[in-house]
């Protein structure tokens, strides 16, 4: 089930009356039918994988809590090791055990040996790199004795499906989101009408800019070879664009969503375009999975209390893998690691919380200086996105080839400038809000006014908007 | 709950006013050429995207006329530009063409919802065309909603489609008060076509088409419309009609660029084995395939070439089982007699 398709508009309210309606009788209701209407909306798009995300979520359960009554001992590593291996099992069968025979054919292939091919169809299920990272913190976390586990088993199925971010996120760490479905909820007027901006703005990103933009972009790449370097840099740019509109229109969406429920999630995206340094943009962009790798892979590595060498390595590490959870392909281990290159000057200069601040605070206009960074931190991240985007390391390194060797001289073709013009509203929008929650964080200002802009953006949204069912790009991780 | 749902009821209620109130300015004041185009090319706000008064009004202004027609042509551009009514005429059918602009199977099934009673058919013939068959209705809507009086069935056909597009060309169509009843509107005049009553297009175009390579080009079939092309069969079944499926042929080059044609005719022998009917492909004919004479585009029969495909078509249909049923066993063995053979 799509946020921008019909049958959720009549899911949502649906959902919604209903779960208000048990407000008297306490949260274990008002539990149950989050977790019925999750799994309804996830088997929406296929009952198959239902199965799936319930063994895995029953696993984690039940460890959670075998986990909290042996304190110490070696039983308790096991313990955890057996959540981790079914978590990464389940996500390493699905999403990577095709990409691992296919370059391991291609290694042996190399050194002069014939392989079978094995291959085996296996469909992706929606969600799985997300809901897996979720119960894998769980347990992670209560090995630590960092957090209880539930008994509430409702409350932890309800915790780990919660429809608006089962399949793209944000994912949530349980200290966040289990004591919001453990206490009782009272319908937030305020936060649900923050929750409904929210929506209206999430709805903008996707619709209007991203999905406009991804025609542009499809064609660029199916046919750079024949377009000019400036053409092949603004289809970088629009990507950059389109993949920042998709996404984190996803996650407003899904807080937006979230909150009409009383619950409130994790901030996602902080205007990450808006970057002073490339550790500023990864304290902004998909800060549910940075700090996820953070905290449960460069942590336990050892991270920065090591020797200088194997901080760089841990540092590499967990970029690259970071990479490799996006995709099944080696341009996303790529751009994940060249993340991690960008990253290390930063931190051998020990600058990398050089930026905590919100750029340009209190002024209307960066200085020359800090535009000057944000342009080099964007630049940075476009070269990155290009191996993001692209469907192969061999189309990528040509895409760049082809794009620094011909004419950046041609002018850009109408169409192209109307995309161009899509990517700066935005950019406009959210320079101006950037100290705000989200852009439509305005209950502070006048009535006719805040309702102006709520007609306006539902009337770009319906006149420019494009409603070609374009998917979601995150749900194919 | 009761405060919010009262604010968003209020808030939606003034959107579609204003929204409506869009449409409206837009559609009857119109503005420039170039602002008509820029909206056109990037807004979901149809301007100009359809003529009125084209070859469509011309059919369904006098498809009144026609009751208990011996053949249906249903089907898009193929069909009106394909099967010319005199050809049946003379060979003693009565005969209507009830085809038109990017007509997919969703616009036919409401169009013959609206009209097959009275025309009431003995035979259909389904002109089937894979570029039809992978859209999703919106273009033919477009041409059939400044052309033919909106009704509710109109509506609902609009709605079937579940495009934006269609939609605000429905409501541009209703709330454009500069525009004149469709009654008053007088038929455009196309040089390079002529209607032919019983609603065939006949074309003076008949360069020959030059010998060019094709891009690769992917067929792809749409659930919806596949939909729709079951209805349309279980409808005709159960009213007694005799139901006929064909391919019109396209040009060789077209033809060769066709990647996975053979899904296509996959797709086609599945429904004809399911509803036991016929399905004559003329992309499987030599005699259209191996010249380009017959096109005056890439899928578009010249004057020349509608008038062999009709023969042909006619010889074929002759020996399809359901014609002989519709038309009755002695009809047609007077006609094989008549009629000289390929």
């Amino acid at each position: 089930m799509l946020f921008n398709s019909l049958i959720f508009g009549l899911f949502l309210p649906f959902v919604f009356i209903l779960h208000w309606s048990f407000r008297s009788t306490g949260s274990f209701y008002q539990n149950l039918l989050v977790l019925i209407a999750s799994y309804i909306f996830y088997g929406w798009w296929d009952y198959r994988f239902l199965s799936l995300i319930l063994i895995s979520s029953l696993i984690d359960y039940v460890i959670g809590l075998k986990l909290y009554r042996e304190p110490r001992g070696s039983h308790r590593r096991l313990l955890l090791v057996m959540s981790l291996c079914s978590n990464l099992g389940i996500l390493g069968f699905f999403k990577y055990f095709g990409f691992f025979i296919d370059s391991f054919s291609v290694l042996l292939a190399a050194l002069g040996i014939q392989s079978n091919e094995y291959s085996l169809q296996i469909i992706l299920p929606v969600g799985i790199s997300f809901y897996t990272f979720q119960t894998m913190s769980y347990t992670i976390d209560i090995y630590r004795q960092k957090l209880n586990p539930t008994t509430d088993i409702v409350a932890f199925l309800a915790f780990v499906s919660f429809f608006p971010q089962l399949v793209a996120g944000p994912i949530e760490r349980a200290s966040n989101l289990l004591p919001q479905f453990s206490r009782h909820r009272e319908l937030d007027l305020k936060l649900a009408k923050d929750g409904l901006r929210q929506m209206l703005w999430g709805f903008f990103k996707k619709i209007v800019i991203a999905d406009n933009l991804a025609t542009h972009v499809t064609h660029i790449y199916e046919n750079y070879a024949d377009l000019s370097g400036l053409e092949l840099a603004i289809g970088t740019f629009l990507f950059a664009i389109q993949i920042y509109c998709d996404f984190s229109g996803y996650s407003d969406i899904a807080s937006g969503v979230a909150r009409l429920f009383g619950i409130d999630l994790m901030r996602n995206f902080a205007f990450p375009y808006f970057s002073r340094d490339i550790a500023e943009f990864w304290r902004r962009w998909h800060i549910s999975l940075s700090s996820w790798f953070r905290d449960y892979v460069y942590i336990p590595l050892g991270g920065s209390r090591v020797n200088t060498l194997r901080r760089i390595g841990n540092i590499l590490v967990t970029f690259t893998v970071s990479g490799l959870w996006h995709g099944a392909n080696w341009t996303f281990i790529i751009w994940g690691f060249l993340n991690g290159v960008y990253y290390i000057p930063l931190m051998l200069l020990q600058h990398q919380k050089q930026h905590t601040d919100i750029v340009a605070q209190g002024r209307i206009l960066p200085s020359a200086q800090e535009t000057f960074q944000i342009l080099q931190t964007f630049g940075l991240t476009l070269l990155a996105w290009i191996f993001f985007r692209a469907e192969s390391l061999s189309q990528a390194f040509r895409f760049i080839g082809h794009m620094f060797s011909h004419s950046w001289l041609i002018c850009p073709d109408g169409e192209l400038r109307v995309a161009i013009l899509y990517a700066v509203i935005l950019l406009l929008l959210e320079w101006l809000q950037r100290e705000s929650q989200h852009p439509l964080s305005i209950a502070h200002w006048p009535l006719p006014i805040r309702w102006s802009v709520y007609i306006a953006l539902s009337l770009m949204i319906l006149v420019f908007g494009n409603f070609g069912k374009v998917e979601f790009i995150y749900f194919q991780f | 709950m009761v405060i919010l749902f009262k604010r968003i009821l209020v808030f939606m209620g003034l959107l579609t006013c204003c929204y409506l109130l869009l449409i409206s300015g837009i559609s009857t004041f119109g503005g420039g050429h170039d602002f008509q185009y820029y909206l056109r090319k990037y807004s979901n706000i149809p301007t100009g995207l359809a003529q009125r008064g084209d070859n469509s009004m011309v059919r369904f202004r006098e498809i009144h006329a026609y009751h208990d027609v011996d053949i249906l042509f249903v089907g898009s551009s193929h069909c009106y530009r394909g099967y010319d009514p005199r050809f049946f005429q003379h060979k003693g059918l009565r005969v209507f063409n009830m085809g038109s602009t990017g007509q997919t199977p969703l616009t036919s099934y409401y169009l013959l919802r609206q009209y097959g009673d009275d025309l009431n058919p003995k035979l259909m013939v389904l002109d089937l065309y894979w570029t039809m068959m992978q859209q999703d209705g919106a273009e033919s809507t477009l041409d059939l909603l400044v052309n033919v009086e909106t009704n509710w069935n109109i509506v609902k056909m609009v709605l079937a489609t579940k495009n934006i597009l269609a939609v605000n060309a429905l409501l541009s169509d209703c709330l454009n008060f500069r525009q004149p009843p469709l009654a008053e509107v007088s038929p455009v005049r196309s040089t390079d076509d002529t209607y032919v009553p019983g609603g065939f297009v006949e074309t003076t175009r008949n360069a020959l088409l030059p010998e060019v390579e094709l891009a690769p080009y992917t067929i792809t079939i749409h659930p919806l419309q596949l939909k729709y092309l079951e209805r349309i069969i279980q409808s005709a079944q159960k009213e007694g009609i005799e139901v006929v499926l064909v391919t019109s042929p396209v040009s060789s080059a077209y033809r060769n660029s066709i990647i996975n044609y053979e899904l296509w005719s996959s797709t086609i022998f599945d429904l004809s084995q399911r509803y036991h009917l016929q399905h004559i492909d003329f992309n499987h004919d030599e005699f259209f395939t191996s010249s380009p004479a017959f096109f005056y585009d890439r899928d578009h029969l010249n004057t020349h070439g509608v008038r062999e495909f009709n023969k042909r078509f006619y010889q074929r249909l002759l020996m399809v089982p359901e014609f002989q049923k519709a038309m009755g066993v002695r009809n047609i063995e007077l006609q094989i007699k008549r009629t000289p053979s390929l």
